[in-house]
């Protein structure tokens, strides 16, 4: 079952388009990146799925249930952390779960009082007295306490510092594993490598990307560097573009599948050759720039 | 009913209840003292001009040609200190949900939980509608407090100053309908405030000029002030039902409509 669903979903304000037409799926159990710039539509997409907006065409459903008209029950099984997350001054952690144990009339003290713990955070503390990073620890236990089916989280680890951020995902693994779907939207591919499985890349409103990590590595550009044992004249083939070359040594970028390579190296009288690790990072920026050049054309 | 709601905005409401209960208690407190002591010169001085009695006049609502002790009580109600305490309770606590939410950016919170905008929107009324009776009981409280510590023996009877506690509840509810009215759409707060603080003065402006000024007295039925008139209840003792029914009636309409509104609305933070 997909816990995520987006049907041809837009948002418009006025003459701006926001979001134009999403499809998105995301399937329960998965964890999922949602990548984009800024200002691509994640956050949008977020405060649509959430009911906080009204769709201009399609619908989101999540959990199953239609975000705008019956966002309470979609929110049920939902745990949410805000982009820009805000909080009333008098909010600890303690009073802050005692109140959503209130809301969501379930008990989830406990569980919030030692994730707290496991974040380092003071749960006295109110929210007035807080650094950023705190507030968004605070932030993350009250999304997290309740053990949601769905967590829907939105740069979590911005304002977190490197360890709370390897503890963060040691915590978002160990609730992958435990069957939670988490959606984690992010503006750097950096964050979610090595922990999401999936991945949507939205440029200006649009999805340009909707692959496992495993097809994006396939297609990311590595480096590659041949060494030829005589003169190597002609054109290199499609999928190699150079930044370097003389007659016996080509350096670049791998700009296809490994095999590709492989094949035609088998050709070429070659004495050496080195390839890198796959670069995903290089491959979103090229999504990103994409935009430029578009406009540019 | 979401009792984790009513929490939350009893939480949010405690502060600014408090500090307008205990100014309305203090006010009316040390008016009711003074009363004593002012009331001997006041009918010999004050009445004698033309002046006095056209401000007192245009402060109460109502022509003023004798001096009994309902109109001190009445002047204590419709003090500018007590409607001004009155009024920043009304606005502030009805313009926190959306607006004053979305400009800080909490509601992403609020409503990130598993309860509809309607539920959000009654906690809110709810809390309101107590906090501001519990603002105008403190204000009855101080009155009667302070009668009683001053001895006089010639205040007030309980049942009009109860009267008179209750129509100011509802002006109350009705300023803050129209707050709340206006907060439904807005993204600042202070775009919220903007047009209830309007409506309160141009009402006090109306209700200034009315008792000598033809044209204002025919639309004083659309100044909300014109719904509260202390001295004619404590002068006739009548409850003032119809007024009473006519500012409930105007805040249940506008809270409908800003339920409405809020419903439909996009929220939009940062």
């Amino acid at each position: 079952m997909d816990l995520v669903i987006t049907e041809q979903l837009a948002k418009r304000y006025g003459a701006r388009t926001a979001l134009a037409g999403l499809d998105l799926r995301v399937p329960e159990g998965s964890l999922f990146g949602f990548l984009g710039p800024n200002g691509a539509g994640k956050s949008t997409t977020l405060r649509l799925l959430l009911g906080f907006l009204r769709p201009s065409a399609g619908r989101a459903l999540l959990c199953g249930f239609d975000a705008w008209r019956d966002g309470k029950r979609a929110r049920a099984e939902v745990g949410y952390l805000p982009g820009e997350l805000r909080l009333p001054g008098w909010m600890s952690a303690a009073s802050g779960l005692a109140l959503v144990e209130r809301v969501r009339k379930r008990a989830l003290v406990r569980r919030g009082l030692e994730l707290a713990e496991r974040l380092g955070l003071d749960a006295q503390v109110r929210a007035r007295q807080m650094s950023s990073g705190m507030r968004q620890k605070l932030g993350l236990v009250l999304a997290l306490a309740h053990e949601p089916r769905l967590l829907v989280l939105d740069e979590p680890s911005s304002a977190l510092d490197p360890l709370v951020q390897l503890e963060l995902q040691a915590i978002l693994r160990e609730r992958s594993q435990a069957g939670t779907t988490i959606l984690f939207s992010s503006h750097s591919l950096a964050e979610v490598d090595g922990l999401c499985e999936r991945v949507a890349i939205l440029r200006e409103g649009r999805l340009v990307a909707h692959e496992s990590l495993a097809t994006l590595r396939a297609l990311a550009p590595r480096h590659v560097v041949l060494r030829f044992e005589k003169p190597r004249v002609g054109e290199p083939p499609e999928f190699l573009e150079l930044e370097t070359r003389t007659p016996t040594l080509w350096r670049g970028e791998l700009c296809g599948p490994v095999q590709e390579l492989l094949r035609w190296a088998a050709k070429e009288s070659i004495a050496d050759l080195s390839l890198g690790e796959a670069d995903l990072e290089s491959l979103f920026h090229r999504h990103y720039r994409g935009a430029a050049s578009e406009a540019r054309a | 009913m979401n009792l984790g709601l009513l929490h939350r905005a009893a939480r949010e409401a405690l502060g600014l209840s408090l500090l307008c209960g205990l100014g309305l208690f203090l006010f009316q407190g040390l008016f009711a003292l003074l009363t004593p002591i002012l009331a001997e010169d006041f009918s010999a001085q004050f009445l004698k001009t033309r002046m006095s009695r056209f401000f007192l006049s245009a402060m109460l609502g109502a022509e003023i040609d004798s001096v009994g002790p309902g109109l001190f009580a009445a002047i204590a109600w419709a003090h500018p200190i007590q409607l001004t305490l009155i009024f920043t309770h009304a606005i502030a606590s009805a313009t926190r949900v959306p607006a004053a939410e979305v400009e800080r950016g909490t509601i992403d919170l609020l409503l990130g939980w598993p309860v509809s905008r309607l539920q959000v929107l009654t906690a809110e009324l709810c809390v309101f509608a107590l906090s501001s009776a519990f603002v105008v009981l403190a204000a009855l409280a101080g009155a009667r407090f302070g009668l009683w510590i001053s001895g006089a023996s010639n205040g007030p009877p309980l049942a009009q100053s109860c009267a008179v506690a209750l129509n100011l509840h509802a002006l109350c509810l009705a300023i803050g309908g129209l707050a709340w009215l206006c907060s439904a759409g807005a993204e600042r707060r202070g775009r919220a405030i903007a047009t209830p603080v309007v409506v309160v003065l141009v009402s006090m402006l109306i209700n200034f000029l009315a008792p000598v000024w033809e044209p204002a007295k025919a639309l004083s039925f659309l100044s909300v002030l014109h719904y509260f008139q202390p001295f004619a209840t404590f002068a006739g003792g009548a409850w003032p039902f119809g007024a009473i029914a006519a500012l409930l009636g105007f805040a249940f309409t506008a809270c409908l409509f800003a339920a409405l509104w809020f419903r439909r609305r996009d929220l939009r933070t940062g």
